[in-house]
């Protein structure tokens, strides 16, 4: 087992590791790989024993060794950016850590700073891309759903039109829910615009286009393996939210439409 | 074109989109494309053509999808995760959450309760599923060192 000397630099090597937990559950990994992966890379690093603990929004770790003082971190959590290209290597790296850890020239904690800080700010869609996503999203659905071509155009141009409203409303930093409400509101108000001037037929199908792209989906399935997985406290709790948010969203839609519908 | 192929050609294209929306890079969209084909397809298999309950199309659709997203897991060397979220967003009952929201705001509570019930129930389908397939296949994989374990206890 690869033994490091240096207390500072075991210190800084568990707080990198709790880094990779920590963008792992932000990515949307469910809490017991997250743990499980933290887990093995600490015994991995020479712990006799690793305490770990997490839910959507804390991770705490302790870390036991046989003949130097404990080390306990935590992190808080905030906020959640999708990324699945980033999960996977994040996994492929923990996994690496915990083969290659006796090797000590490969495994030091500034390279391994260096390579978290590689995956954290690595290349994403920027607001461009992520606009043609929703577009293609919300059109997709909207004939999924039964929606004529006409409907599905108007879904995919109002997707793209909630995409740069969704950014803008994120600047004021407001809570999740009352941030959806808002986009879905915005959303729900262009459909019936759209229905108005007569660019697509059905108010329901455009929304409903519009409204998969919204709805926390990844939460939602995350939230129910992490339920069954034995993480009742993260699962609940992700699950709730996601079933709000799906609600307020709906919601969001219909209010907008039947809202409108009074004044014109 | 008929209906369902419709349907499961836009589900296929949303999968893809959502997807790029989660960054899933290279080849693996094609992968996650074909898992929102598998349970989308699934799906109209059993509740069409086999005419079962929607109720237990879903569970038998998410728990095709389960195994499928853990094959292409083993297969890919990637997080299942990756194939499973995906592929379950055209099963996500969107629809008929708005519909029962749209009733809430009609206040017609008869159809409201109807479809709200509904609702939850293809929600716990989806749930049912994932957790068959899931304690089958977590099982299965374990069986090996777990009957070796039990065959040692009980020598002692």
């Amino acid at each position: 087992m690869y033994y490091i000397q240096d207390d500072y630099k075991i210190a800084r090597m568990v707080e990198q590791i709790v880094s990779i937990g920590e963008m792992m559950l932000t990515s949307g990994s469910d809490v017991s790989r997250v743990e499980d992966s933290i887990r093995r890379m600490c015994d991995a690093i020479g712990a006799h024993r690793t305490e770990v603990f997490s839910i959507t929004s804390t991770i705490i770790v302790s870390v036991y060794f046989k003949d130097r003082a404990p080390i306990t971190q935590t992190r808080r959590i905030r906020g959640m950016s999708y990324n699945l290209n980033r999960l996977e290597q994040l996994n492929a790296l923990s996994r690496e850590i915990v083969a290659k850890a006796n090797t000590p020239e490969e495994f030091q904690s500034c390279t391994l700073h260096q390579r978290v800080v590689r995956i954290r700010t690595e290349h994403e869609y920027n607001w461009k891309y992520r606009m043609l996503f929703y577009a293609l999203i919300s059109s997709s659905f909207s004939v999924f759903f039964g929606g004529s071509p006409l409907d599905a155009i108007s879904s995919a141009v109002i997707g793209a039109l909630i995409c740069i409203f969704e950014k803008f409303i994120k600047c004021f930093d407001i809570n999740p829910f009352i941030t959806s409400f808002d986009v879905s509101l915005f959303g729900g108000v262009m459909a019936y615009l759209f229905v108005f001037v007569g660019f697509g037929n059905s108010f329901d199908r455009i929304s409903i286009g519009n409204i998969m792209v919204l709805i926390p989906g990844l939460q939602l399935t995350n939230g129910l393996r992490d339920m069954f997985a034995g993480d009742t406290i993260t699962g609940l709790t992700r699950t709730i939210e996601a079933c709000l948010q799906s609600m307020i969203i709906a919601l969001g839609f219909i209010l907008a439409g039947h809202l409108i519908g009074f004044f014109v | 074109m008929n209906n369902n192929l419709i349907q499961i050609l836009s589900a296929v294209a949303g999968s893809v989109g959502f997807a790029l929306l989660f960054n899933v890079r290279g080849p693996r969209v094609v992968f996650t494309a074909v898992s929102g084909l598998v349970s989308w397809g699934a799906y109209i298999i059993f509740s069409r053509y086999l005419e079962l309950d929607d109720f237990i199309s879903y569970i038998l659709a998410s728990a095709l999808l389960t195994l499928f997203s853990e094959i292409m897991a083993r297969l890919q060397k990637a997080p299942a995760a990756i194939f499973l979220v995906i592929g379950m967003i055209p099963l996500l009952p969107g629809g008929s959450l708005y519909r029962t929201l749209h009733y809430a705001v009609a206040l017609n509570w008869a159809s409201f309760a109807k479809t709200g019930v509904y609702t939850i129930m293809l929600s716990m389908a989806i749930a049912l599923g994932i957790i068959t397939m899931m304690s089958v296949i977590k099982t299965l994989m374990v069986s090996k060192t777990a009957i070796r374990h039990f065959v040692q206890d009980i020598r002692k």
